[in-house]
This record gives structure tokens, sequence and C-alpha cells, in this order.
């Protein structure tokens, strides 16, 4: 029995705005330096904090929206999620739930399209770590990265192979860095990842879903991807259905575990959060955000490889404007050359910060000694040389052979200096005792 | 235990969901309390409810919104100065390891 | 000595500008009257002497300037509910959970106050968390009636009623979710000023439920509640429920003159099953109102019983989410603390959100609102206030609330419709029966505040209703 990989991704960003979600503090989790150090009554869940929504996050989630296909609705609210736990100090997250900022989209790949769910805003939680102290084991909290904005986008389960959820988590990364709304700095956990897998023999949807979490890169993704479907395929033959669980990964076995004490879907208790006024999305705002998209990698590609220059070289080039720059010179001013100029571009043959690209040019039509030889370029030439010059003909067939060189180095006036003198030779006097 | 409008399964789920503790005769309290509470909504029923849209912000505004700029924090000492207790600037628990959600 | 009772914002105002006395012995006097009858009354949580003082000796310093460039409040002491912030001072919502809670801001309304000169002396006692109608189910024991201090003096805001009424204080601030200000301010006697939802900033204040809340002033004349409204209103760039509304001066725009001004009564207000008298001495004082050159106009409105049930839903939903931050990890006590009042509100809360629940109760409560909410629309389209009794009952005896698990909603059956709506309400003291004061409440269309502080201001300037004054 041949089973088919059915799994969907749930990513969130935190996005790289200067102040957090619902409040000014600074929005800097990673190089704080000391913890503690950017809280104040709403990020810290004092009695009394009230959240205001940062106008750039939410612009920042549209302009994603817009950059993967999405429609953005025109209302959209905030809702609280409950539950308990030391690293959320309102002891609810404030998220969306029943109107979300982006709903729908789409990624393609060379496996074929993923499509999204939705796109969301949300805040984050605080950072938890733990150590032993007297004695004791605890763990302690910085709410330096309470409430910093996070965007989860969630896709439908469309990614079928370890390699398709590679390159659709690569591109969407691309993506994201080119809107320059996010780092997505992976280490740092400024982009996290969990996977939702099950197996299907008939392409259906199973009626069972594992999800995966402690994923902190796309190999990682990938392994997971890889180690359930052996997973699950054996309860399936044994005729039973995996149980709908959440695992975690472990890098270094490869595989995911059983995580502890879960006891079925947690009841969140979504509520319109009343502090915060909903939001109207007018298509005159969604023009504004539009302006920002910048021209995207999977564009960007597209041109390349309508200039001629291979895919993986494509690939490489998209990420350093730099020589993207270069490239836009040279297509204007000789574009014969832009396929070698991305070949050494590429293998770093030279350094295009130090030569402009007209010197470039030069030098490449230089060092190219490529006389013309082909009949078709070159007897036009002649017969125009020899239709100017009657005279001269006239004089040719009175006997004077030194009219010949007047001949050719007309013609290598005609094609600056390119012309193949042999050749040129050969087809003048085909020409003139025809 | 006579019919309740509350099931006790339901109740006892609710007190999770809440993280409270309840003694058993402040549990039976509650319960029997909160059946009254509920009762008294079935007035409701007699409101012709169909497509009336949820109130769910009176104030009427819409897009109330932050620019993004950055505003003073507390320091660290008011952070935690309220705080049962701390440890080299971290507000400090006792270990949780259960994998939290989301 | 200085005697409170005899004092107002205004003339405590206009005495310090001409030195007849300074502020620290205002101050004094008033921590004087507060310590007097706290034994019997305690209406306050926290008496801040030391503090006190401290910013009166600052503010003397002030007042040797000239009158003309005075804070309004320059030197004048007055409390607050002990739900809103004061940097640096205990803040408990008069629960246990807090007892240790000194927070590290100001709410926004104590900013406002201090901005405007006045010295904060106490925080006054409440129902905890604001859970009730009584100020009995504060943790730290109810305050009692200065009419009769055998009697509740009503809740939430009990302990800032009770200190106005008394005179410890010559005004406080209070909160309003539903019936919180209105209420205790007509079981004691006092002016209670309920502001449009949106008109004073929430930041700061312990939250009960984010939609309802709404600070307010208590007062024993209208106007200083003008005065303290026009200085604590006014949009917040961290509330983002505080519309971009003009304040207006509503001390100085006050004016007696109310001809042609409509007033609606709702028959569904004045029930039959309400304490003998008590609709007879509102109708009385709608009359008034009526010889003043006000318009009555009887008008039927949804039945107030439609409130109790909705209020409920919301209120109890929004208390366990707002509650849910209390777990002791950054500041206060674990949640074994919680009273049990609180206990029941937040499970109540809890189940109707919660799966399979949540459309059938919460839900439906959101949509049962907007019904309220069209129903005072059309009204307001008739009508420029409405008028009612406050309370169905006049001050009921110390432990009437406990075991009555829906005791609140029943006594602000008449309030909640409004608070639902986020409308405007003043409560005014319109008489005595059996030595226990009687409110009237007028209530106005949103940011209509003015309206009815001129209604209740032609009613007091007419009327000797200062002789039920204590």
């Amino acid at each position: 029995m041949t089973y088919q990989l059915i799994c969907g991704a749930e990513i969130h960003v935190e996005l790289k705005t200067k102040s957090k979600m619902f409040c000014g503090c600074k929005n800097d989790p990673f190089h704080a330096g000391k913890p503690n150090i950017y809280t104040c009554p709403v990020c810290l869940g004092l009695p009394g904090g009230l959240p205001v929504p940062n106008k750039k996050a939410i612009e920042d989630t549209i302009l994603l929206g817009l950059a993967l296909n999405c429609t953005i609705p025109p209302v959209s609210h905030f809702d609280r999620k409950h539950y308990f736990y030391p690293d959320l100090p309102k002891g609810y997250q404030i998220s969306q739930l029943s109107e979300p900022l982006c709903l729908g989209g789409y990624l393609d790949t060379s496996f074929g399209r993923v499509r999204l769910n939705h796109i969301h805003l949300e805040e984050d939680a605080a950072k938890m770590h733990h150590e032993v102290v007297g004695g004791k084991k605890v763990s302690l909290i910085d709410f330096n990265r309470s409430s910093v904005p996070l965007v989860e986008i969630v896709t439908e389960p469309d990614i079928k192979s370890p390699e398709m959820a590679k390159e659709f988590l690569k591109k969407l990364r691309d993506i994201i860095r080119a809107l320059g709304i996010s780092d997505c700095d992976m280490e740092k956990g400024g982009m996290r990842l969990e996977a939702n897998i099950s197996l299907s023999c008939d392409g259906s949807l199973p009626p069972y879903k594992v999800e995966v979490k402690n994923i902190n890169s796309f190999r990682y993704f990938a392994n997971s991807m890889e180690y359930e479907a052996k997973r699950q395929a054996k309860i399936l033959e044994a005729g039973k259905i995996p149980v709908q669980e959440t695992r975690g990964y472990r890098a270094i076995t490869k595989s995911t575990a059983s995580q502890r004490g879960k006891e079925g879907a947690a009841d969140y208790r979504y509520m319109p959060d009343g502090d915060i006024p909903p939001l109207t999305i007018s298509d005159q705002w969604v023009k504004e955000i539009k302006l920002r998209l910048p021209v995207l990698p999977s564009t960007q590609i597209e041109r390349l490889l309508t200039l001629g220059i291979a895919e993986n070289s494509a690939n490489i080039l998209i990420h350093d404007s730099s020589m993207m720059e270069y490239i836009d010179h040279v297509e204007k001013i000789a574009p014969e050359f832009v396929k070698k100029l991305a070949n050494d571009l590429v293998n770093k043959k030279f350094d295009h910060n130090q030569i402009k690209p007209e010197q470039y040019v030069k030098q490449l039509q230089s060092s190219q000694s490529a006389k013309i030889t082909d009949e078709g370029t070159l007897l036009p030439i002649i017969e125009k040389v020899l239709a100017d010059n009657p005279t001269v003909v006239a004089d040719y067939k009175a006997g004077k052979s030194n009219a010949l060189g007047f001949f050719v180095g007309a013609v290598m006036k005609a094609t600056a200096g390119k012309a193949d003198a042999p050749t040129t030779n050969h087809l003048l006097r085909a020409k003139l005792e025809a | 235990m006579t019919s309740t409008v509350i099931s006790d399964a339901d109740f006892a789920k609710t007190v999770k969901m809440a993280k409270l503790k309840l003694n058993p005769d402040e549990a039976l309290k509650i319960h029997s309390q909160l059946d009254e509470a509920l009762k008294a909504i079935e007035v409701f029923n007699e409101l012709d409810l169909s497509n009336v849209e949820p109130l769910s912000h009176p104030s009427g505004l819409k897009n109330v919104l932050r620019e993004d700029v950055v505003t003073p924090s507390f320091t660290q000492d008011q952070a935690l100065q309220n705080a049962p207790a701390t440890h080299k600037g971290y507000v400090m628990v006792p270990g949780v390891f259960e994998e939290q959600d989301s | 000595m200085i005697d409170i009772s005899t004092l107002t914002l205004r003339s405590a105002r206009q005495a310090l500008d001409k030195h007849e006395f300074s502020s620290v012995e205002l101050t004094m006097a008033t921590l004087e009257s507060i310590e007097k009858q706290e034994p019997n009354l305690h209406s306050f949580i926290t008496v801040l002497s030391d503090d006190a003082i401290e910013a009166a000796k600052l503010a003397d310093q002030k007042l040797t300037s000239p009158a003309q460039s005075h804070q309004p409040l320059l030197g004048i002491p007055t409390s607050i509910k002990d739900n809103f912030s004061t940097q640096g001072q205990k803040t408990t919502a008069s629960s246990n959970v807090l007892d240790n809670y000194y927070p590290p801001f100001d709410s926004t309304v104590v900013a406002k106050l201090k901005k405007a000169g006045a010295i904060i002396v106490g925080k006054n006692n409440m129902d905890a968390w604001a859970h009730g109608s009584s100020t009995e189910t504060s943790d730290f024991g109810p305050t009692h009636n200065p009419h009769d201090l055998s009697k509740l003096p009503g809740g939430s805001s009990g302990g800032s009623a009770a200190a106005v009424s008394a005179n410890q204080v010559i005004a406080a601030i209070g909160s309003e979710t539903a019936g919180s200000i209105r209420q205790p301010a007509s079981w004691c006697g006092v002016i209670g000023f309920k502001p449009t939802y949106g008109r004073v900033s929430r930041y700061g204040v312990v939250a009960m439920e984010a939609t309802l809340d709404s600070p307010g002033p208590l007062t024993d004349n209208v106007p200083d509640a003008a005065t303290l409204l026009g200085i604590i209103a006014g949009h917040d760039p961290l509330d983002a429920t505080t519309p971009d509304v003009v304040v207006p001066d509503y001390a100085k725009n006050l004016t007696t003159e109310i001809k042609g001004l409509k007033i609606g009564l709702p028959k569904e207000y004045f029930m039959s099953d309400t304490q003998p008298g008590i609709n007879d001495l509102v109708k009385k004082s709608a009359l008034q109102l009526e010889k003043l050159g006000a318009t009555l106009v009887e008008v039927s409105m949804l039945d107030p019983k439609y409130s109790i049930a909705d209020y409920t839903i919301i209120q109890r939903s929004g208390v366990s989410s707002n509650l849910s931050r209390y777990d002791g990890v950054r500041y206060g006590h674990d949640r074994t603390l919680l009273g049990s009042e609180a206990k029941r509100r937040i499970m109540l809360g809890t189940y109707a959100l919660s799966s399979g629940f949540y459309d059938a109760y919460y839900l439906r409560a959101q949509q049962v609102r907007m019904l309220l909410k069209r129903d005072f629309d059309r009204i307001f389209t008739q009508v420029d206030a409405i008028l009612a009794p406050t309370s169905p009952s006049t001050a009921l005896p110390i432990g009437s609330s406990l075991n009555h698990p829906m005791f609140g909603e029943i006594a602000d059956v008449l309030i909640e419709g409004s608070s639902l709506t986020g409308h405007t309400g003043v409560n005014i003291p319109v008489g005595l029966i059996k030595g226990l004061p009687v409110g009237t409440q007028l209530i106005a269309n949103h940011f209509c505040e003015q309206t009815i502080l001129n209604l209740a201001y032609a009613y007091e300037q007419a009327t000797n209703w200062k002789e039920n004054k204590l």
C-alpha cells in the first residue's frame, strides 16, 4: 500500500517593527542585553494595562497577504485566546480567530501550488528558560519578548513531499525578507515552524492529523515529514489509525516523540477583545500598502530566465541587489553579454564592485577577436560599397587591381574593422568578376 | 442529583479551565448558584434575535491605531518590584516543563 | 477647625486662593474627619496621610503665586476607589490577591487629578474586584452607610459614596460597570455621575469588563461633579476606546435653564415591586423639573428584566477573562486567595464562553445588547433625557447580599440597560424614606453629559434637598 503525505504548515514570523504590537515598548528582544528592560503595564499584564494596536504591524501583515495572493477582507478584529502559562502575562493572548487580516492565498513551487488558509496577526509570549537555582528546578521569564508582533501563516494540507516543503519554506522566507518585514532568523526564534502531517491512501483528507512542534529549520521540517511518513504507515498497515496528538521533533535522532500532558484539544474560549475597536480595511488603504510591494523573488527569477540565464544562477543572483543592478545596467548597453555576465558574477570571476559595467562591456568587446566571416552579413555591405563607388569599379575592370584594396578598406570601415579580410577579398572578387 | 443546567462534567471542566480550586462545599454551592443564574437567562428565549447583529464594541469606534514609535519602558527594577520571586533580572517560578500551546 | 461638610470644590478653591486656610490645614482637617468616622464607616482601605501632607506642603508653596495661575484642584484633597492604580501606593481592588501590590504607574485618571493639583488622600473600599452592589464583598470588611450604620452603602463604589456622604472628603472618584456609581450614590444620598463609556480613560483601572467600565465622580453637589468630570474626561492615547471628542467646560456651561428639554419616563422602570414610596418620590422630582420648564413624556422601553440576564452574561464573561492575569507570577498572590464572589463570577463567565456554550450564552447576550442599543437610540430621537428611579429599594441591611448570587443584578435592574449601551447617567438625591436616601437617575444620549448635568443642577438649585444631607 502506498501512502500519500498530506502535510500543512503553521509558520510564525516575528515582525521587526520598532515597537511592540500593543504598546510602545521597544521591539528588540534578541539584543536587549538584560532581561525585563522593555516592559510596561500593557506587555507585563499589570492591572489596568490596555492594548493599542501597532499600525505598521497591521500594514506589514496585509503587505504579506498581498505578496501571497491573499484576499484582504473589508473588516477584521482581534480576539482573546485564553490559556494559563507563566509566559502569558494576561492569561490570554490577543490574536485573531473569526476575522483574520488575510484570507486564502497561495505560493507556487516547482512541485505544485501550496494554498494558504489564512494569515493572522497576534502577540508573542514572553521568553522562558529553565535552570536550577538554589538546588531547585525553576523557570525564568523575560518579558522583553512579551507582546512582540507575530504573524501566523496557516497553509492548507497541500505539501506533498519533504522536498516540496523545503522549497516552499525557502520561497516563503525569501518573500518575507524581500518585503523587509522580518529577518526570519530561525536560530533566534524569529521564524518558527509547525507541521500537521497525515497519510492518505487515496488522496482524500484522512480522519486524523499529527501536529509536530519544535522544528527549528527547514531541514528538520523535511525530516519530520519523512519520519512521520514511516511511523504512520506502519500504524496504518496494521489496520489502525494514528493517534491525533502533538509530537516534538528530536533533531539528534531525526524522529518525533509524543509530548507529555496533552489531554485533548484545549478550549481557548475565544472572545472579541473589547479593548480594541474593530478594523475596517478600505480599498484606499490596501492600495497605499500595495505601493510598498517590491519586485518579488519569483518575478525577478522569471525575468532572469527570459534573459537566458540558467535557473540555478538566477536563484543565487536575486539575493544580491548589487549584482541585480549590474545585470540591469549591462542589459541596457550590451544585452548580448548578459549571459556571460551572469556566469562571471556567480563564479566570482571579477569584482563587480570595482569594475563599472561600461568597463566590463568594453573589456569583453576588445577581448573578443571574432571576425565576421558570414557571407550573409558581408554580401549586402559589399554590394553597397560597389554600388556607391562605380568609378572605382570601372577602374578595377580596366585592370587597376589595387582598386580591390580600396574596396576591402571600405568594407572594413563599414564593419568597424571586424570583417574577415580573406573572406571579404574572396567575396569582392567573386562579385567584381561576375 | 436533581437535573442541573450545568452537568457535573462540564462544571469540573470549567473549574479546571478557570484555574480555580474549590473545596467540595464551595463547589456544590457555586454549582447551584450558577444553575440559578443560568435559568434566569432563559428570558432570552422571549426575544426575537433572528438577524440581529451581535454588539461587541459599543463605542462604535474603528481603526484606533498607534504609530510605530518607541516610548519609554519601565526600568528592570520597576518591572520586577512586585514579583514574588526573581533571579538575576528574571521573574522566577517553580519549574514548568509541559510544552505550552501555540 | 475647618468643617469639611460645609465645603465644596469651588468654595475650597476660593478659600485656598484667598489664604483663608492652607492646603496643609485643609488636608489635616480631611484626615481628621476620615479618622474620626472610619471606625464606624470603614470607607477606606488605605489612608495616605504622609503622602497627602507632603503633597499639601508642596501645594502651599505653589499657592503663594497669583490665584489666576492655579490648577483647578490645587491643594484640595480627594479620595479615589481602590481599583485605580496610584504609583507607589497600594492598590488592592479590595481583594486579598492584591494586598501587597504597589503599582509602578498612575492610572490616567489619577495622573489627570494630580496634574490638576489634587491631593489623593486615600483609597476607598469597594466590592472586591468591583463585583457587587453592596461593598460587603470586600475582602477587608464592608463599608457602612453613613445614614444608618446597620445598612449597606451600596456598591461597588460604596467607600467613595460613603466618604462623600459622611463628609470625610469633599469629593471622590468611583467607577461604574453597571450601577457602581449611581446605585451607591442613591443609597448614600449623593451625586453619582457615570459618564458615557469612553468619555473617561480606563487605563490603570483594574478591569472588570472592557466594554462597560466607566470612571466617574461622586460629590455632594452638581457643580463639583461637573468640575471633576471636566478634569478627568478626554481622549487617552493609552485607551483605544476613548474617542477624540472635545471635552466641554461642563462647570462653566452649567445652567438652570432647562426649558424645552423633553424628559421620558419609561413606564417599565416604575415597577410594581419597587419599594413603596420610591416611585412617588421619583415622580415628584420629575414634576419639579416640569415646573422648571422641562416637558415630561411617558415612554415605553424594553423590560429591564432582559438587561439583568444580558448584563449577567456579558459582565461575567469579561470578568473571567480580565481576572486571568492574576496568577501570582508578576505581582500579587495566586488565585487561591480569590474570594467566593470572584470565583462564582469567573465560573459563570468561563462557562458562558466555553466551546459548545458560547453561542447559546455569550453570542446571544451580544445580540440582546444590540436590541437594547436600538431601544435607547429610538427613545433618544423622542426625548433628551430619561428619568427613572435609580434603585428599586433604599439601602438594605448589612448581610443582605451574602448568599444571594444575583443580588447586584437585581439591585441594578434599572441601571444595567443604560450601562450596556454605554449611555451617561447621574443619580440625584430626591428625598428620604425612613431616614434612608432615595435617588432619581437621569440618563442622556452619548456625550450629552451637559444635558443631565443641567437638569440635575436645575433641580438642585430649586429644591432644599441639601436638608437631606448629613
